[in-house]
């Protein structure tokens, strides 16, 4: 169909020859076709009757020479063929299939005829016609006849017939051609006519060309129908013109109108929009509907909010007054219900908290507030108002109640508890040593006054006796400093660090004179707090070590600090023998000692009262270390800015 | 003696189990004697009916043996069966279609010639001279090869009508000469 998409857009004249052509050159050619192969056929088939006849004759006749066993005589019988040119070979074989006698045309390789008989009947084999025809004598079968015959002739023939049909396709293209080229003008020249005109019209916009009118037939009848039709144009275009011009005017005016009315609406609409879409965002931020109750009707209707509020599904409310009012407590709906109508009685705002069971039994607290409008002549026709979900707030107010009271008794509790634990360590302490001094100095009058009667043994349980005096003595101090610190008031003035830290260290070394220390000691920025009980921290750190740096030679002690925008740090490292991480917060209880006192003496109560000073100036307290390869201890004061410093504020996470 | 005929137009009628290519010498002759009839026209006269047989006659010594029974056995030419008739001596010759003068005979060719006179009996030799004697046909074997003789004017006048398929194939021989 290629043939028909490409002809589509050419001439009609062309399509005309086209078709004509195609057409009779399909007829021409396809009986030529069938001519010529009919003539191959019937040609073919008289060849092969008159060839059977032939075979049948001969073969009568050579039936005696075959029967009497006279091969020449066959021979001479089958000789006579030679008068026809197209037989290549003649034979006559035996019943058992036998060649008894054949004759071969001038010329012809005998060895390429076939030798043998085949059934009987017509074959074409390759160019050749073979017969093979059966021989009778008597009645019965004696042999068979066979004939091969070439079908030169035949071709000949056809290529004749060939060639005239080609002649013949030839000259009747050439008639159709030029008889098309002479009658295809009668149908084509109004059809161009009409397109031409159809041209100039779509191109000049110019109805008032008319076109030839040809003959009677059907363009002439296509011409006249579109010559009118170019005519009733020409008339409506008038009439449209003239109602266009007048319409334009018309829609012009209304436009403008409508313009202005539309930007009026269409601004009114995007306020109102933005104010609906606030509305709506601020009711659900704050959980807050709003409401409106109708007196003339006690119908109320209120916002999406409000749904959300009592848990409900919209068509669940059935708009009444009657079912706001029972939506409340069954306790609280008697109250809710004579606020609304006081305040609208009284043209009071409504301001009621009151309760709410939702469907799911749930029990919520609202906020309702409210306002009556009223008409003209001062009565009230409507009353707006908010409504507000504040149960968590009232959970919360409650909670906080509750735990401000719990903490209060717990104070008081533990106030007292302190009080009397230290008025107990504190008279403990005391009174204990008065029994420990009367030990103390009766141990020394025994060593003393009666050396000479007790032996070596004795002396040294003696020594012991008040070696442990003295130590009980110690421990007894030190436990009075640390509970006196909890009771005594802190005295807040500025104190120079780094001129406490040296003067402790000098006075600690003089303690040691059999070791080498040496003391690094940065500047340190100066503090503020009480000066006692800060010389106190500085004793037990330092004295901590040069305990541990015990073996250390020399045992270094490096006392720094790091200001901090918070805080600063202070701190004292040894390079003495440590301790593990993990025990690390044991370091500040009361008698947690990490090392054994033969290790090491001590009361295990130093680091406790560091921590107890720091603490109550508002710093903290830690310590890193290495096992073996020192120990590093800090403690914080806030930036000294007036009476920061002194304030006790509790332990820091 | 043997003989090499190419021609198997009635090797299949033999019983013998023979080479097909090397058949003796009676049962050729036998098969050309029934070959004969095919090829020769009766006066309307000489069979009774339709389906009258056609009488063989041999004279003297019969040299077929059993093969011209064999060869003949179930034949028909024209729904015509064969019979076979043996006459001891020339004067005790009948009425028969083919009469057979063996080699044997050849001393009384013409005495058998005189008794058969005019019937319409086709003769058949097989020595030299036989169709020059008057004989019909003769088959001679030359180089062993078969080659027959014909004397129309024999048969002629004995109302015979010979095929001319047969006498192209056969040696035309005058009585006389």
């Amino acid at each position: 169909m290629t043939t028909a998409r490409s002809l589509r857009d050419k001439p009609i004249r062309a399509k005309l020859r086209a078709i004509v052509l195609i057409i009779s050159g399909l007829a021409v050619a396809g009986s030529c076709t069938v001519f010529v192969a009919y003539q191959w056929f019937t040609s073919r088939n008289e060849l092969a009757h008159r060839l059977g006849v032939m075979a049948d004759i001969v073969g009568d006749q050579s039936t005696a020479a075959l029967e009497f066993d006279q091969p020449t005589q066959a021979a001479i019988i089958l000789r006579a063929l030679k008068a026809e040119r197209q037989i290549l070979f003649a034979g006559i074989y035996s019943r058992e299939g036998r060649l008894f006698a054949s004759y071969v045309r001038e010329g012809v390789d005998p060895i390429a005829i076939r030798a043998g008989p085949d059934p009987d009947g017509q074959t074409f084999d390759g160019g050749d016609l073979l017969v093979f025809h059966p021989m009778r004598s008597g009645g019965e079968r004696i042999g068979t006849f066979g004939l091969r015959s070439d079908l030169a002739d035949l071709r000949e023939r056809l290529w004749i017939n060939i060639g005239t049909a080609v002649l013949v396709l030839l000259g009747a293209g050439m008639a159709i051609l030029y008889l098309s080229a002479r009658l295809g003008g009668l149908v084509t020249e109004p059809v161009l006519r009409l397109a031409g005109a159809v041209q100039v019209i779509t191109k000049q916009r110019d109805y008032s060309i008319r076109v030839e009118r040809g003959g009677q037939d059907e363009m002439g009848h296509l011409i006249e129908g579109f010559n009118d039709m170019l005519s009733q144009i020409q008339a409506r275009d008038a009439a449209l013109a003239s109602a266009r011009d007048d319409l334009e005017k018309r829609v012009e005016e209304r436009t403008r109108e409508l313009q202005t009315e539309v930007a009026e609406r269409r601004l009114a609409e995007k306020a109102l929009q933005e104010k609906d879409i606030r509305l709506t965002e601020a009711q659900e931020i704050a959980r807050m509907g709003s409401w409106e109750w109708v007196l003339s009707t006690s119908k109320i209707s209120w916002s999406d909010e409000v749904y959300l509020i009592f848990g409900l599904l919209p068509q669940k409310f059935g708009g009444g007054l009657a079912d706001f009012v029972n939506a409340a407590h069954p306790d609280d709906r008697v109250a809710f219900k004579e606020a609304l109508e006081t305040s609208c009685r009284n043209r009071e705002p409504l301001t009621v908290d009151y309760r709410i069971i939702r469907p799911d039994g749930s029990v919520r607290y609202l906020h309702a507030r409210g306002k009556a409008i009223l008409d003209d002549s001062g009565r009230p026709v409507r009353v707006v108002g908010t409504l507000q979900d504040v149960t968590e707030r009232k959970d919360a107010d409650r909670a906080i109640q509750a735990l401000n009271l719990e903490l209060q008794g717990r104070m008081a509790e533990l106030a007292a508890a302190n009080k009397e634990l230290e008025g107990f360590s504190y008279s403990v302490s005391h009174d204990l040593r008065a029994p420990l001094r009367s030990i103390d100095g009766y141990s020394r009058m025994l060593i003393e006054d009666y050396s000479d009667r007790v032996d070596g043994e004795g002396r040294r349980y003696l020594k012991v006796i008040t070696d442990n005096t003295r130590k009980m003595g110690q421990l007894i101090d030190d436990l009075l400093a640390f509970s006196r610190m909890g009771r005594a008031s802190l005295e807040a003035s500025s104190i120079d660090m780094e001129g406490l830290a040296r003067q402790v260290f000098s006075e600690l070394r003089e303690q040691h004179p059999d070791r080498t220390f040496e003391l690094r000691l940065d500047p340190l920025p100066s503090g503020r707090g009480d000066p006692a009980m800060f010389r106190q921290v500085f004793i037990n750190l330092i004295s901590n070590a040069i305990k541990y740096s015990k073996g250390r030679n020399p045992a270094i002690i490096a006392i720094g600090s790091r200001v901090e925008p918070t805080e600063t740090i202070y701190y004292v490292r040894d390079n003495g023998v440590g301790f593990e991480m993990q025990y690390a917060h044991k370091l500040f209880g009361v008698f947690q000692r990490l090392h054994s006192p033969q290790d090491f003496e001590g009361t295990g109560v130093g680091l406790a009262l560091v921590q107890r000073i720091v603490q109550r100036h508002g710093g903290r307290v830690w310590a890193e270390s290495k096992v073996g390869d020192g120990a590093t201890f800090y403690f914080t004061q806030a930036p000294s800015k007036g009476a920061n410093g002194g304030t006790p504020t509790g332990t820091r996470p | 003696m043997a003989l090499c005929t190419p021609c198997g137009a009635f090797s299949t009628a033999a019983a013998e189990p023979q080479d097909s290519q090397t058949l003796s010498e009676y049962v050729v002759k036998a098969g050309f004697l029934f070959n004969f009839a095919k090829y020769v026209d009766w006066p309307a006269d000489s069979f009774e009916k339709a389906d009258t047989p056609i009488t063989i006659g041999i004279v003297g010594a019969d040299p077929f043996g059993e093969d011209l029974e064999k060869i003949l056995k179930n034949k028909t030419i024209k729904n015509r069966p064969f019979a076979i008739q043996r006459f001891r001596e020339p004067a005790g010759i009948q009425r028969c279609h083919i009469l057979f003068v063996p080699r044997s005979e050849k001393d009384h060719i013409p005495e058998i010639l005189k008794r058969i006179d005019s019937w319409p009996v086709l003769t058949v030799g097989e020595e030299e001279g036989f169709s020059r004697s008057g004989g019909m046909t003769n088959i001679l074997i030359e180089k062993e090869k078969p080659r027959l003789e014909v004397n129309p004017d024999a048969a002629e006048k004995a109302k015979i009508a010979i095929d001319s398929k047969l006498l192209k194939v056969a040696t035309i021989v005058r009585t006389g000469k």
